[in-house]
């Protein structure tokens, strides 16, 4: 019976080199994909019942047909003010499971002020914004135009591509599994079935003489929807095909960005034969030794895509959030129009015309939560390794920076560092003191991250487990808790998606539940994808339930999310009014509340190096803020010159962590020896000393919603130039860097968008005035990547160096205002304690320098605005915050000639004029407060 | 006193302002003003230009401790006394000096102890290794004389045993030909019985050496008459590609099968290979033969056989393989009579009484009919004669129901003629084995104790170049052939091992041997890089590389593991401490040379001086 559904069966044999690909689903493999990815010829039309249309409470109403299946409820609700449409599609008489945590709120206030009229083919809103809405009935879609533009930004249901599958009560019939080739407990070497002794993480298993598994994946699906059979495993939805899909079209749009995350470039390439021939997959998975370039699923899933036209006057950008934790494909046509597929779920799209890339942004956060503000040590310079082994390695490691006198802030420890793979234990033997050594970390202002994996290892004699299981908080395998393989072998998976368990989760992390933890220690969250060694796709079967008894396959992509969550609300329980600091690999929409993520296992390669800034990009115009990628690469070995390359291009991403492998070499800063060591160490005290714009920038995105690592369309979207470029990016407003990537470079050719340019590190400042054109710069490597401050700005750094972030708490700043054309510069520094949550209470100071006409002056900016208000920030007004940190140095780019006489307050003060650069020598200016440094000529 | 201080510290700043180039008020006013950081020698103002330590801290017990400018005013004590922080520390100095008194003292008090030893160590192995290098000399010297005194010996020895080999067989010979009574056959009958005995057999090399034997074809040539030895200098194909050592797991079982098939094809097909390097026409003969299975050989097959025995006869002088042609030798000088060795007739009449014992009263009278009879028409006698020659069972089960008669009661097998005959199941050779006896019966006893003593003495030698062998190969392994350091110190190291408990594992590393952590090998010993050892090849990883050690050595008092680490993935380092490496190379003198060299040493000992 079941076999005689196969409509496709397919063996292919693992390869072992880099990823393998046989081991993931295609589009092909896929039935929801392969059905709906090629709809039938002509398609289904949906058409609005004209006579239901109507407006209530500020929502658009109305019920579309396919003249077959039952009529679906269409919904298009407009948010206040900003232009934000969410259209949501569902079924009239069945409630389908929705993930309640996604969206900071489900009742977003509305547009009330919205005017609907109607004509026989369509239902118009106009928008208090000035944007429109039109609902043409037939076929249905829905057109999203901004103010005073003639052609719509964005187009739902274009191309007719809605389809939406009711599902089926599946009979209990037994089908037979596909056979085995080895009995239960052994597997096939490629020549003989052998004993399995356990799985690593590529998802083959491993045998006792240390050779592994060669699986033949044998795949089938089948057209009905009712039973799919991956790589040994049969899938049978429980509600049978419930796939939904829609399109969204960008009309005009010249490129499009987003749906991280996937190792391709930053502009998303068409799937649909002219650059890839498969659709952008969206299914969470520890992908081992990815591939670069390609539209595989990856570590995460935001949904998210930005169109942009620079064409346009005014609101060149336009985007869409299609959100469906479900396995979802997107194939991009050469226009840029979008086609969502999802296995599961109901059809919920924002639509976005923002009248600038910014404003988009803000608008997204105001849906998913702006990225939490880093605690400050988490902006330094992360030292992790797949194991630094004992106590005394740990001492060794920390020595050495403290010898070399390189910065760092956070000492990490992979998994070996527990008890067996048992997450908050420590292995005994290697590390018997922990707490003594969290402390002497410490003293130096130090702190510590542990790994703690969502894999619970299955042993009676771990408590973890003891009461995970006692209290029924694993998901479930039928009536079993899930049993798969991971880390510690045998292992169980918390229902995070479930809040309870995520309470007592958080609870772990109290001092006393976690031994040998201390205040200083912070968490990383690793596999949760969530990675099961021997599982379809290194993943769970779909058929898992949750303790609601909702299929994995309908929050597959949100486990990452929740898991990371738990374990930051559990650090937030741990110190109530400290910021947590949680790394993820996996994530979804919304991630960016929790903490900070990186690009997962890459390899010790230029191409991965190269790939991270598209990577990076990706994930910070999807809301994803404070990302970065292992520096030096974590499979394999850098070279002196790729790890100095790296950690130098490292240095201006927002998460700036090196990490390695452990079969892989050592590389800390001085392990490839002098001069080396000292490129590494001018890279991260660079870093350190810009760590106050970092930091600045980082709370304007938590005020805001802006991205910290831009793209420079974000900044220029009007200049057609900059579009697709993803080799370079914008740190802030204020700052471009075009790091080397390539092997053996000595410089690097950068774009300047039109606009006064100050090239930072040459001997003296080159100040480049752009048409929009590239720019030779020097990139020797004993400088650090090439980088440019764009005229008309001021940022703030912290030139002395330290050994950590806490020890340049007290220290003076250094000014640097690089004027425009027009000698005019602005910019705000941010400041707060580093590390508690009474910024959101108004516990920070934040001060507007400017200049122009001969006078630098600074003033508080405290007023958060209604932006901020949206995104959480509780107090009208800062200024519960005063440093006592002076500025003991303000460097002025781009004047004209040497001012005669500089004077604070009628105090003359001393300068000195070199090269283009004027320098005023201890102005001893306070940082939050107002002034004014008067310039004579 | 204060004002003194003043006005040093004064003359200080006004010298480090002028080498720094910057006005006095600029030295240590917290800004930072030259490139170099020399204007800010007491502050952090310089900390990210000042890379050198240039911030004195109180002395610590071993000189100035030098801090970085990073570290000035940061909010942690860098030096005892916290000069570096304005907020000021607790004063620690004082216990820190005596901290460092005392672990300085205790490494000097090691480093003496281990350069004392080292010294020893260095005349332990001077003395040591010149032994040895004499013993190796020594063996080295004798053994080139060993070899020729053994090539002579075994040359001897060789000669006197073909002798013997040669009368032993011309006896066999001449005894089996007279219990055959082929002697008295003339050459037709022997090549009719030859024909014969083909159609009525089908397998079976006793058969075929009877023919042989019959038509004076060499059969004391094949001392091991094994269809299988025979064969192989000529490899079949199939059996032919399998190297030994498989390399490959996947191809091991069907190379097995291959060489069984292999192994039953040869077996099936003693018979006409049996012939192959015999004569080229009885090959053709047999074959075909073989090929026809149980029809009688044609007309041409007669032809040819006839033919090749005629050939035979007219080539017989001139065929060098002919062993006929030296029966014939042979029984001509046998029956010299007075001409004749005197061993040689001693042996011939042992072989005589021992024939006439074990063979003559039983078997013979069935022989006697068998060759002469011209009945060749008797079918079933003949069959029943050669299965019972060569086995009974085979009679019994192959041929049936084989009438009584076939087998006469004058013929009862009895227990000496099975004992000495060895007509076991399966057996089917009738070998001129059984034809020889000792030694004994055809040697003369000085002949005999001539062999024997030869045989005696090349044994003796070549015990002697064994024993001389294994002890070269002593002296080698105790001169060793690792770099042992400048005075040769660690020589002392070679047969000696450390051992420790870190985290959890018993460490133990074994100079120049290998090391192991716990079960587990972690390698052997590869190589020496100044005071470094490494050692690689040991077991694999799960899921890793094959682990290896690399081995520091430090100066200490006394051998000992002071850490293993694991830097990555089994790669291990250990720090060892010995007093091998302590100080500088030890120079030793003639105090530690060995006592003069004894004439002889153990060469007499061998009685070969």
């Amino acid at each position: 019976m079941a076999h005689s559904r196969l409509a496709v069966a397919a063996l292919l044999l693992a390869t072992t080199q880099a990823v393998d690909r046989s081991k993931f689903r295609t589009c092909q493999d896929t039935r929801f994909c392969r059905v709906h990815r090629k709809p039938p010829v002509p398609p289904p039309s949906y058409k609005v019942d004209a006579a239901g249309v109507a407006l209530v409470d500020g929502i658009l109403r109305l019920e579309v047909s396919d003249q077959v299946q039952p009529p679906l409820l269409v919904s298009v609700a407009p948010h206040a003010d900003n232009g934000v449409v969410r259209t949501r599609v569902v079924e009239k008489d069945k409630v389908r499971w929705e993930a309640p945590d996604v969206l900071l709120s489900d009742t977003f206030e509305l547009d009330t002020k919205a005017a609907l009229s109607k004509t026989t083919d369509k239902a118009t809103l106009k928008l208090s914004s000035g944007h429109t809405v039109d609902v043409t009935y037939e076929p249905f879609s829905v057109q999203l135009t901004p103010p005073s533009a003639k052609e719509p930004s964005v187009v739902l249901n274009q191309r007719s591509l809605l389809h939406f599958e009711r599902g089926t009560t599946v009979g209990a019939e037994a089908t037979q599994e596909v056979a085995s080739k080895c009995e239960k407990d052994y597997a096939w070497d490629g020549n003989e079935c052998k004993k399995i002794a356990g799985y690593w993480e590529d998802g083959l298993a491993r045998f006792e003489d240390g050779t592994k598994e060669v699986k033949e994946y044998v795949k089938s699906t089948s057209e009905d929807g009712l039973e799919e059979t991956f790589s040994g495993h049969t899938d049978r939805p429980k509600h049978g095909p419930t796939s939904v899909g829609i399109d969204v079209s960008f009309p005009g749009s010249k490129a499009a960005f987003g749906l991280a995350e996937h190792a391709s470039s930053f502009a998303l390439k068409p799937t649909t034969g002219s650059q890839y021939n498969e659709p952008y997959r969206f299914y969470n998975l520890d992908v081992f030794e990815y591939d670069l370039d390609v539209p595989m699923a990856l570590y995460g899933a935001i949904p998210l895509a930005w169109a942009v036209d620079p064409s346009r006057t005014s609101h060149n950008t336009a985007g869409v959030f299609y959100n469906n934790p479900s396995e979802t494909f997107v194939d991009v046509s050469d226009d840029y129009s979008l086609h969502f597929v999802s296995e599961s779920g109901v059809l919920e799209l924002f639509l976005f015309a923002p009248s600038t890339p910014a404003e988009g942004f803000s608008q997204y956060a105001s849906l998913t939560g702006a990225q939490e503000l880093p605690p400050l040590f988490a902006l330094g310079y992360h030292q992790c390794r797949w194991n630094y082994k004992d106590e005394a390695d740990v001492r060794a490691v920390h020595g050495r920076f403290e010898e070399e006198d390189i910065p760092y802030d956070v000492l990490w420890l992979d998994i070996e560092h527990t008890d067996g793979k048992r997450y908050f234990t420590w292995d005994s033997n290697l590390f018997p003191d922990p707490v003594t050594m969290q402390e002497d970390l410490w003293s130096t202002g130090r702190r510590m991250v542990t790994i703690v994996d969502p894999h619970i290892k299955r042993d009676n004699g771990y408590v973890v487990h003891k009461e995970a299981e006692s209290k029924g908080l694993y998901l479930k395998d039928g009536s079993n808790d899930f049993d798969g393989w991971c880390w510690p072998g045998s292992s169980s998976y918390p229902d995070f998606t479930n809040a309870k368990v995520r309470q007592w989760w958080a609870e772990r992390f109290s001092l006393e539940n976690y031994q040998g933890s201390t205040s200083s220690l912070y968490i990383w969250n690793d596999m949760n994808e969530m990675s099961v060694f021997n599982g379809p796709e290194v993943t769970m079967h779909k058929s898992v339930v949750n303790l609601d008894g909702v299929e994995h396959r309908e929050w597959h992509n949100l486990y990452g999310m929740y898991f990371q969550r738990a374990t930051a609300e559990g650090l937030m329980l741990r110190d109530a009014n400290k910021r947590p600091f949680v790394l993820s690999r996996s994530f979804y929409a919304g991630s960016q509340r929790w903490g900070a993520v990186w690009t997962g296992d890459n390899a010790a390669q230029w191409s991965h190096l190269k790939q991270a800034a598209p990577m990076l990009l990706s994930m910070s115009v999807c809301g994803l803020i404070f990302v970065g990628a292992d520096a030096g690469g974590f499979f394999g070995d850098p070279d002196a010159e790729l790890m100095a390359r790296w950690i130098q291009a490292a240095a201006y991403t927002p998460f700036f962590r090196g990490h390695a492998h452990h079969d892989a070499k050592r590389r800390e800063p001085w392990s490839f020896g002098q001069p080396t060591t000292s490129y590494i160490r001018r890279a991260i005290a660079d870093r350190y000393a810009l760590l106050p714009y970092w930091y600045s920038v980082f709370a304007e995105s938590r005020f805001s919603g802006l991205p910290v690592m831009r793209p420079l369309w974000a900044e220029f979207p009007s200049d057609s130039g900059a579009l697709l470029l993803d080799d370079q990016w914008m740190v802030g407003s204020a700052l471009l860097v075009k790091p080397v990537t390539e092997q053996g470079a000595s410089h690097v050719d950068a774009y300047l968008p039109p606009g006064r340019w100050y090239e930072v590190h040459g001997a003296a400042p080159l100040t480049h005035d752009s048409r929009g054109q590239r720019v030779r710069a020097k990139a020797p490597i004993e400088g650090t990547a090439p980088l440019f401050q764009r005229g008309n700005t001021i940022i703030a750094r912290q030139r002395r160096l330290r050994r950590s972030t806490v020890a340049m708490a007290t220290d003076p700043y250094e000014l640097t205002v690089a004027l425009d054309a027009n000698g005019a510069a602005a910019g705000e520094v941010f400041l707060d304690d580093g590390v508690s949550f009474d910024f959101v209470r108004g516990g920070f100071a934040r001060t507007a320098f400017s200049y122009a006409n001969g006078k630098l002056s600074a003033a508080p900016a405290h007023e958060c605005d209604a932006r901020a208000r949206a995104l959480g920030v509780e107090a009208a007004d800062g200024g519960g915050f005063a440093p006592a940190n002076v500025v003991e140095r303000i460097v002025v780019l781009g004047l004209p000639a040497s001012p005669k006489a500089v004077a604070v307050a009628g105090r003359a003060v001393d300068f000195s004029w070199t090269a283009g650069a004027l320098t005023i020598r201890r102005p001893d200016l306070p940082m939050a407060g107002a002034w004014a440094v008067d310039f004579t000529f | 006193m204060r004002r003194n201080a003043c006005i040093l510290a004064l003359l200080w700043v006004t010298a480090a302002a002028e080498d720094c180039g910057v006005p006095v008020d600029r030295i240590n006013d917290d800004y930072c003003d030259s490139p170099d950081g020399c204007d800010e020698p007491n502050t952090s103002a310089c900390s990210t230009v000042a890379a050198a330590r240039r911030f004195e801290c109180p002395d610590e017990g071993s000189g100035t401790t030098l801090i970085p400018a990073s570290r000035i005013g940061d909010g942690v004590c860098d030096c005892c006394d916290g000069s570096d922080e304005v907020s000021g520390c607790e004063d620690d100095c004082e216990a820190r000096r005596s901290q460092a008194r005392e672990k300085e003292e205790a490494e000097r008090a090691a480093e003496a102890a281990g350069v004392a030893a080292r010294k020893d160590m260095a005349c332990a192995a001077k003395r040591g290794r010149e032994v040895a290098r004499r013993q190796l000399a020594a063996s080295e010297r004798d053994l080139d004389g060993m070899q020729a005194k053994i090539d002579a010996a075994r040359e001897k020895r060789d000669a006197a045993r073909a002798e013997a080999d040669e009368l032993r067989d011309a006896a066999a010979a001449k005894e089996m030909y007279r219990a055959l009574h082929l002697d008295a056959l003339t050459a037709d009958q022997l090549r009719g019985l030859v024909v014969d005995l083909a159609r009525e057999a089908n397998q079976g090399d006793a058969l075929v050496r009877l023919a042989r034997v019959a038509n004076g074809l060499p059969e004391a040539e094949e001392p091991e008459p094994e269809p299988e030895a025979e064969q192989e200098p000529e490899p079949e194909p199939e059996a032919e590609p399998e190297a030994e050592p498989e390399p490959e797991p996947e191809a091991a079982a069907p190379a097995e099968e291959q060489e069984d098939a292999a192994s039953t094809e040869e077996a099936e097909e003693p018979f006409a290979r049996t012939l192959e390097d015999a004569d080229g026409e009885y090959v053709q003969t047999l074959e075909l033969e073989d090929e026809d299975g149980d029809d009688l050989p044609g007309e041409s097959d007669l032809d040819a056989a006839e033919a090749a025995a005629d050939a035979e006869d007219d080539a017989a002088a001139a065929d060098d393989d002919d062993a006929f042609a030296e029966f014939d030798a042979a029984e001509e000088e046998a029956e010299a009579g007075a001409d004749a060795d005197a061993a040689a007739d001693e042996a011939y009449g042992g072989f005589d009484e021992g024939f006439d014992e074990d063979f003559d009263d039983h078997a013979y009278d069935d022989y006697d009919d068998f060759p002469g009879d011209a009945d060749y028409d008797d079918d079933e006698e003949r069959e029943g004669t050669f299965a019972d020659l060569e086995d009974e069972d085979f009679a019994d089960d192959e041929y049936g129901d084989i009438p009584d008669d076939v087998f006469p009661d004058e013929y009862p097998p009895t227990p000496s003629y099975d004992d000495d005959y060895s007509y076991d199941e399966g057996d089917t050779r009738l070998a001129l084995e059984t034809y020889r006896d000792s030694e004994e019966s055809y040697l003369s006893s000085s002949k005999r104790k001539k062999l024997e003593a030869l045989e005696d003495t090349l044994n003796e030698l070549e015990r002697a170049r064994d024993d001389n062998e294994d002890k070269l190969r002593e002296s080698k392994a105790a001169l060793g052939d690792a770099d042992y350091g400048d005075d040769g110190a660690r020589w002392a190291l070679r047969d000696k091992c450390v051992s420790r408990t870190l985290q959890g594992y018993l460490y133990e590393v074994c100079f120049y041997k290998n090391a192991r952590q716990g079960s587990t090998r972690l390698g052997d010993y590869r190589s020496t890089d100044g005071s470094v050892l490494t050692y690689d090849g040991g077991e694999y990883c799960w899921n890793g590389p094959a682990r290896s050690l690399i081995v520091n050595l430090e100066c200490g008092a006394a051998n000992e593991l002071v850490s293993v680490d694991e830097p990555r993935t089994c790669v291990y380092q250990a720090i060892v401490r010995t007093p091998a490496v302590c100080g500088s190379t030890q120079e030793v003198g003639d105090e530690c040379a060995p006592p003069p060299e004894s004439s002889g040493g153990f060469l007499r000992f061998l009685g070969l001086g």
